[in-house]
């Protein structure tokens, strides 16, 4: 969490942030990160592993 | 009732008690000056210090003893000692005791198995809190045993709380995961392991819970976990049978709710609200029991800081209201420039960190400025997400929190 913050922080708003976690890490991502102003996109990418997508709301408008 | 407890084991220095009792002077002058003149009611108002471990030298070193004369002469302060641990130092409280015969106590109470145990009145202070039933007593385990002895007054703790037929909870972080490493086998000490399966035995058949809890990141670092695949759980061979590995949001989960929870240097400080109770469910926007943490270490030489932070950001994640203090030493965390981390993600700027979490909704931290002060320092002047404050705002934050949370007690932890 703490590390995504530090990355999220030093992108760019309105270039999206695309990594890959296992399903614990994706609970602790998802609903939060989708609280507080990011849209968070998730895809199964195999057994316990999905991909997901962030991008600042409203970025690039 | 006891509305206010410290539970102190670490080496407690001058500095420490200097604030603890300049925040004590804030509470009875600024916010409860009828108690400044008459002594509380006796079960209300009342501060009680549980003195364990190295915590028990402060009242032999003549600069501290002298600070807790102080302390003790404000109303309703009481000190309850460790006997087996003044005994095991050969430390002497006899002239406190005659000076303060009715607030410096070291007869412990006696236990169902007729034993004396300063964990005794620990559990039984801590049971005697408003909460939902069955009671919960839940312990927060940073240190690892055998080179720390923090891990016997858990398992200690853990013990007593049963015996007041409370619930126990164990949250084991940083090296606190170590306590429930398997097939411990130690030739000149209690056995850590085996008394925590003990305890959840014991509670079993006594018909009251017992969860033990270990963060997964922690776990993972110190080489505790396999990932099984099926189940999508972090899966050990080699912690005990009643061990959690889990996710840090669980064990915060927990800390969401309202009963007590006990550490090695922690307190429970009472918020009084008119016309609101302390039992109630952790669901309900603001009623999760706010937290205080106290970062007293150097920022790099061991993981606590960086803990702190990690878990501050977990709590306010789950919605609990999580003030950080960088006080002590912890002000080291904020002071200098370092130098950023370049391209090596795996190297934590603790800067940087609170930097990039700061602005997180319930989340705020702080620097002590009376210790930037001591240490002739001064803060990071970019570090403007940390907001200075003086005694009277830690006095203010210890006892109050913003409007808007209901709940009925504070928790403080210091790492």
């Amino acid at each position: 969490m703490i590390r995504l913050k530090m990355l999220l922080k030093k992108t760019p708003a309105d270039m999206p942030v695309a990594f890959f976690v296992r399903r614990d890490q994706k609970d602790t991502v998802e609903v939060p990160f989708s609280r507080s102003g990011y849209e968070v996109g998730v895809e199964p990418a195999g057994t316990n592993r999905y991909r997901i997508v962030m991008t600042k709301k409203g970025a690039g408008r | 009732m006891n509305p206010h407890f410290f539970l102190l084991s670490s080496p407690v220095t001058q500095e420490r008690l200097t604030w603890i009792g300049e925040c004590l002077r804030y509470y009875f002058i600024k916010l409860n000056p009828e108690n400044f003149l008459h002594h509380a009611k006796a079960d209300e108002g009342t501060f009680t210090f549980l003195l364990t471990g190295d915590a028990l030298y402060s009242l032999h070193d003549p600069a501290t003893v002298r600070l807790w004369e102080n302390l003790l002469a404000l109303p309703s302060v009481i000190l309850i000692c460790d006997r087996q641990e003044l005994s095991l130092r050969g430390i002497s409280i006899e002239g406190l005791k005659r000076k303060l015969p009715d607030q410096v106590i070291d007869h412990n109470r006696l236990g169902i198995n007729g034993q004396q145990s300063f964990w005794n009145d620990v559990a039984k202070i801590a049971r005697q809190h408003e909460q939902p039933i069955p009671s919960i007593i839940g312990y927060l385990q940073l240190d690892s045993p055998y080179m720390n002895r923090s891990p016997l007054y858990c398992v200690k703790c853990l013990q007593a709380a049963v015996e007041v037929h409370a619930s126990v909870e164990l949250y084991a972080y940083l090296d606190g995961i170590h306590c429930g490493h398997i097939s411990q086998s130690p030739s000149d000490f209690d056995n850590i392991g085996d008394r925590l399966e003990d305890i959840a035995e014991k509670a079993a058949k006594r018909g009251l819970q017992s969860l033990m809890l270990s963060c997964s990141r922690c776990a993972l670092a110190r080489g505790y976990s396999t990932w099984d695949e099926g189940e999508g759980e972090l899966v050990s061979s080699c912690t005990i049978r009643p061990y959690r590995i889990r996710n840090l949001n669980e064990m915060v989960e927990r800390f969401g709710r309202n009963h007590i929870i006990l550490a090695e240097n922690s307190a429970s400080l009472q918020i009084k609200k008119e016309g609101s109770s302390s039992s109630f469910s952790r669901a309900e926007p603001g009623r999760a029991t706010p937290l205080l943490i106290l970062v007293t270490g150097t920022p790099y030489g061991s993981e606590r800081a960086f803990g702190a932070v990690s878990f501050a950001v977990a709590c306010a994640g789950q919605g609990i209201l999580t003030r950080v203090v960088f006080i002590e030493n912890g002000v080291y965390c904020l002071t200098g420039s370092p130098v950023p981390a370049a391209k090596n993600i795996w190297f934590f700027n603790l800067q940087e960190v609170i930097d990039a979490v700061a602005g997180s909704a319930d989340l705020q931290f702080f620097s002590y400025q009376p210790s930037l002060t001591k240490r002739g320092m001064a803060k990071n002047p970019k570090m403007n997400a940390v907001l200075d404050i003086g005694t009277s705002e830690l006095g203010q934050m210890l006892f109050t929190v913003p409007k808007g949370h209901l709940a009925g007690h504070q928790r403080v932890l210091f790492f």
